[in-house]
């Protein structure tokens, strides 16, 4: 849908990347393992590196008992993605594990790979190692969404969605259980895992 | 990174300021010939030919986006740094086929306008300013950040 003017009257507020892995041991049953990862090139708060990980959704278990944590390079980044974007979205605003998060600071962050094919994050916090993996990748679609389609259904989306049908979390070494599932975005029947490049939020004017 | 610090001069690095400093020659190659050689900034440079491809060894981004932001490169023999300050407001664009640099893709894109910047080669900065230009209808520097950006084949329907 191009604008009148190709600037857009809207106020940018924040653009980075945004992949994610959703696990489910059951179809039908709740999500088993949760990964979104922030690499964020602009906001409010600055720039910086956030993952959440959940590897028990449905629990409250803090850290080190669980590894329900929210990772990151700047607490103020990590605490505003997680007020402003995380606990808007339907699929982790009613997560007891969301309600007992350990914020951890971050050691070392890289990704590898090509996103054609099979890309990763690697991730080094405290006593943990995660690898994040997106195999099994599709073709990229580009995709502007107005508020009303977003989960949050504030702002507007720019983004470029890549379908992994192949994903997998790792914790120090430990895979963890489960399976991507089918969603729909929009219209586009994809999966719970996901590159999501070139994200760009914009509050309509 | 491409530099053109002696755009009008058909030679490369070091008889003359023109290179590029690469961790991919394959993207590097399509980069240019599908996109910065329509750029109308850059088509018809002699320079764009003649440049020196050299392989990087480092490549470091500093800064915030809040007042500045730096890019430094470094290929043997060569450290390579762009510098903007005095940074704008983020603003989005989303620009059709009519509009775009390239004259055949619709582009998805974060900009932020620097009112000052810098290109420095083994420390010696290059000489001239940023000047204004109109874009997209607004008075604009000639240095900018763009992030997020994406560019879209249109579909042929």
């Amino acid at each position: 849908m191009p604008l009148s003017s190709p600037i857009h009257p809207g106020q940018v507020v924040w653009t980075g990347e945004n992949p994610g892995i959703l696990l489910k041991e059951d179809p039908d049953g709740p999500f088993s393992a949760i990964a979104l990862f922030f690499r964020i090139y602009l906001s409010p708060k600055g720039r910086g590196t956030v993952l959440l990980l959940l590897d028990s959704p449905e629990e409250q278990r803090t850290f080190p008992d669980g590894c329900n944590v929210l990772l990151h390079d700047n607490k103020e980044l990590a605490e505003y993605l997680l007020e402003t974007f995380i606990l808007k979205l339907p699929a982790f605003a009613a997560l007891p594990a969301c309600e007992s998060l350990s914020l951890i600071p971050m050691e070392e962050c890289r990704s590898e790979g090509d996103p054609r094919v099979r890309y990763s994050e690697i991730i080094k916090a405290h006593s943990l190692e995660i690898e994040l993996v997106w195999d099994g990748l599709g073709t990229p679609t580009a995709l502007e969404l107005p508020a009303e389609l977003t989960g949050g259904k504030e702002n507007e989306l720019y983004t470029l969605l890549i379908e992994s049908t192949n994903p997998s979390i790792h914790i120090n070494g430990q895979r963890l259980s489960g399976s991507p599932v089918e969603r729909v975005q929009a219209g586009i029947k994809t999966t719970t895992a996901f590159l999501y490049f070139s994200e760009t939020w914009i509050r309509p004017a | 990174m491409i530099i053109l610090g002696d755009p009008q001069n058909a030679q490369g690095f070091p008889d003359a300021r023109n290179l590029c400093i690469t961790t991919n020659s394959e993207l590097t190659q399509y980069l240019v010939q599908d996109f910065v050689s329509r750029f109308p900034s850059f088509r018809s440079q002699p320079a764009l030919e003649a440049m020196t491809w050299l392989e990087a060894e480092s490549h470091l981004s500093d800064g915030d986006m809040k007042t500045s932001w730096t890019e430094t490169m470094t290929a043997s023999g060569c450290e390579a740094k762009m510098h903007w300050a005095h940074l704008g407001e983020p603003f989005a664009v989303e620009v059709t086929p009519k509009d775009c640099a390239t004259g055949i893709h619709d582009m998805y894109s974060v900009f932020l306008e620097a009112r000052s910047a810098s290109i420095c080669l083994n420390g010696e900065s290059l000489s001239g300013n940023v000047c204004e230009r109109v874009f997209f209808g607004r008075e604009m520097s000639t240095a900018f950040l763009a992030v997020s950006e994406t560019w879209v084949l249109p579909s042929a329907t």
